[in-house]
């Protein structure tokens, strides 16, 4: 089985663990995937919002970008160590983009049989109205597979 | 027929600088109104450059808080005082977003809120996403902070610049006013952040804080000289509000002083200059000058004040009628443009004498809090919501909206009742 599975940074032994608590991943393939969606720096530039259009400094972009890199590689290399433990075979990936699609677009070039992502974001534990979120509803709604989805406990 | 044209023209430049069609910059929006109030005759161009002219302390004020911030972000100033922050956190993302307000608060009191706003901002970015940690609880602490804390001093927002001239408080009064109002708004505040992001803040983190404290400084010698001449505008200013000194002048002068540290350590950069310095935006003061003295001579700014102030007859209904006034049109527009039109409706006679100064503290409180509401005023934040959610962004703006339902009611109300109490 072949599973792509979509890393926060905030909750990888989490979903890890349930992961391997629901699917048997002795012979599973993990990709192990972190995006690097556009809401955080939309939020940026809501709050930097003010007359007389600042820009950002050259060396400012330059270091908000090597950050949310450093960021992506370290919840990545926490989320690979911990995922050897559990499958036989796994591989990091870092992208960017909006995050539901780039998800999507993943998984039908790589093939994969499952999707495997956090309801609601990070705060979301309980199940009613709204509680999917937008990325979890976009992977729901466009998924080419089965699609797996983790409850915060 | 004046009457009318000077507010066709004023609401309609209104709308245009809010939602900026064509993308063209407000600036530009701000030049073409005051244009049109000159070509219809709604203004003299006597009377316009009048209305430019009385408020060059303004102008000099913003340069000069433009050149400090360049400066000290070349230093890296910016980035020791927010790595001085994670550092002192200890590894608590709670006690983070406690030390980044706090920060927030300082950098706002001594360098304006916009330099909290617009340069402060990206580096509690990196340093959250650095740290793996939630952003947005982060971003939006520095975002309230830079408003909640900005009544503290007479520099703390270019608003209370404008204000204060026309107020004539030396510090002594503006304090005795406003103190316990800041010190109130920024501790409730703080007090709703803790309680609303307590649980998404509760991951731990490691900080490397040494290389991080030295990382940011490239050039020890200028960021000490940098450090001192900031200490040393800080007192200018004190000093200068008490002796009710241009502030602007003081400004400009920290400001060309500091310069002089960057050029002769060889650390001046025109990267920064070109990324703090906005020319665009004192083209967009001085078109807004004009605008507002178009309504004003035409009697509306002075009709608009005297049916905000219709109820009041006391100077603590006179402080609320300013500060809700000012709040409405802050959320509704910007605070700059709310502000000029209450200033220049009191001070065309739309105010009682013995209820102007009570009037103009809770207008200056009203559009420094205000904003917390609606961060870039309503119209423009609610556009702004429509283009990221048709980008299909996934954005925290309805929290941050909801975070200022509660901040900005509680802080508007708090510093109403302290500013009223101060005038018994």
């Amino acid at each position: 089985m072949k599973a792509l599975v979509l890393i926060d940074g905030l909750h990888t032994a989490d979903t890890l663990d349930s992961l391997a608590r629901l699917l048997n991943l002795g012979e599973a393939e993990l990709l192990l995937v972190y995006v690097q969606g556009p809401g955080p720096r939309a939020g940026l530039d809501l709050v930097r919002r003010r007359p007389g259009g600042h820009q950002l400094p050259p060396h400012r972009e330059r270091e908000l970008a090597e950050a949310e890199h450093e960021g992506a590689a370290s919840a990545l290399a926490e989320a690979e160590d911990r995922a050897r433990r559990l499958a036989p075979s796994v591989e990091t990936i870092q992208l960017r983009g909006e995050p539901g699609r780039a998800v999507v677009d993943l998984a039908v070039q790589r093939r994969v049989d499952l999707i495997a992502v956090r309801a609601g974001g990070v705060d979301q534990a309980r199940a009613g109205p709204r509680s999917l979120g937008p990325l979890a509803r976009f992977v729901a709604d466009h998924s080419p597979c089965a699609v797996l989805l983790l409850r915060g406990r | 027929m004046r009457f009318a044209i000077a507010a066709l023209v004023f609401a309609v430049t209104l709308v245009a600088i809010v939602t900026r069609p064509r993308r063209i910059g407000e600036a530009w929006w701000a030049l073409a109104g005051a244009a049109l109030m000159l070509v219809t005759g709604a203004v003299t161009p006597l009377s316009a450059l009048q209305a430019i002219d009385s408020e060059w302390n303004l102008f000099l004020f913003f340069l000069g808080l433009m050149l400090t911030a360049a400066v000290a972000d070349m230093a890296g100033f910016f980035d020791w005082a927010a790595g001085l922050a994670a550092a002192a956190a200890g590894g608590s993302g709670r006690r983070l977003l406690f030390n980044v307000f706090v920060l927030g608060a300082v950098i706002t009191t001594f360098l304006s809120n916009d330099a909290t706003a617009i340069i402060l901002t990206p580096v509690v970015y990196t340093i959250a996403t650095r740290l793996r940690l939630r952003v947005m609880p982060y971003l939006f602490a520095v975002s309230f902070v830079a408003n909640a804390a900005s009544m503290t001093l007479p520099i703390s927002n270019p608003i209370n610049v404008l204000t204060g001239d026309h107020l004539h408080a030396s510090l002594a009064v503006y304090e005795g006013h406003l103190l316990a109002a800041s010190v109130a708004a920024v501790a409730i505040s703080l007090v709703i952040f803790m309680a609303v992001f307590w649980r998404s803040t509760g991951r731990r983190f490691e900080f490397d804080w040494r290389s991080a404290l030295t990382g940011a400084i490239a050039d020890r010698t200028f960021f000490r000289l940098v450090v001192a001449g900031l200490c040393v505008l800080a007192i200018a200013y004190v000093v200068g509000s008490a002796l009710l000194l241009p502030l602007g002048a003081i400004a400009v002068a920290g400001g060309a002083g500091l310069l002089v540290i960057a050029v002769s350590r060889r650390r001046l950069s025109r990267e920064h200059l070109r990324a703090h310095v906005s020319p665009t935006l004192f083209l967009y003061i001085a078109g807004l000058f004009v605008l507002v003295r178009g309504v004003q001579d035409a009697g509306i700014t002075t009709a608009l004040v005297s049916g905000t102030i219709s109820h009041a007859n006391t100077a603590a209904s006179a402080v609320f009628a300013g500060l809700l006034g000012s709040a409405v049109i802050s959320n509704l527009v910007n605070n700059l443009p709310g502000i000029l039109v209450l200033l220049s409706g009191a001070q065309a006679g739309g105010v009682a004498a013995a209820l102007r100064t009570p009037f103009l503290f809770g207008a200056l409180a009203g559009a420094d809090l205000g904003p917390n509401l609606t961060p870039v005023g309503a119209l423009s934040t609610m556009l702004w919501l429509v283009i990221v959610r048709r980008r299909g962004v996934e954005v925290s703006a309805w929290d941050y909206l909801r975070l200022g339902a509660l901040v900005a009611p509680l802080t508007l109300i708090a510093a109403g009742l302290l500013i009223a109490g101060s005038f018994r």
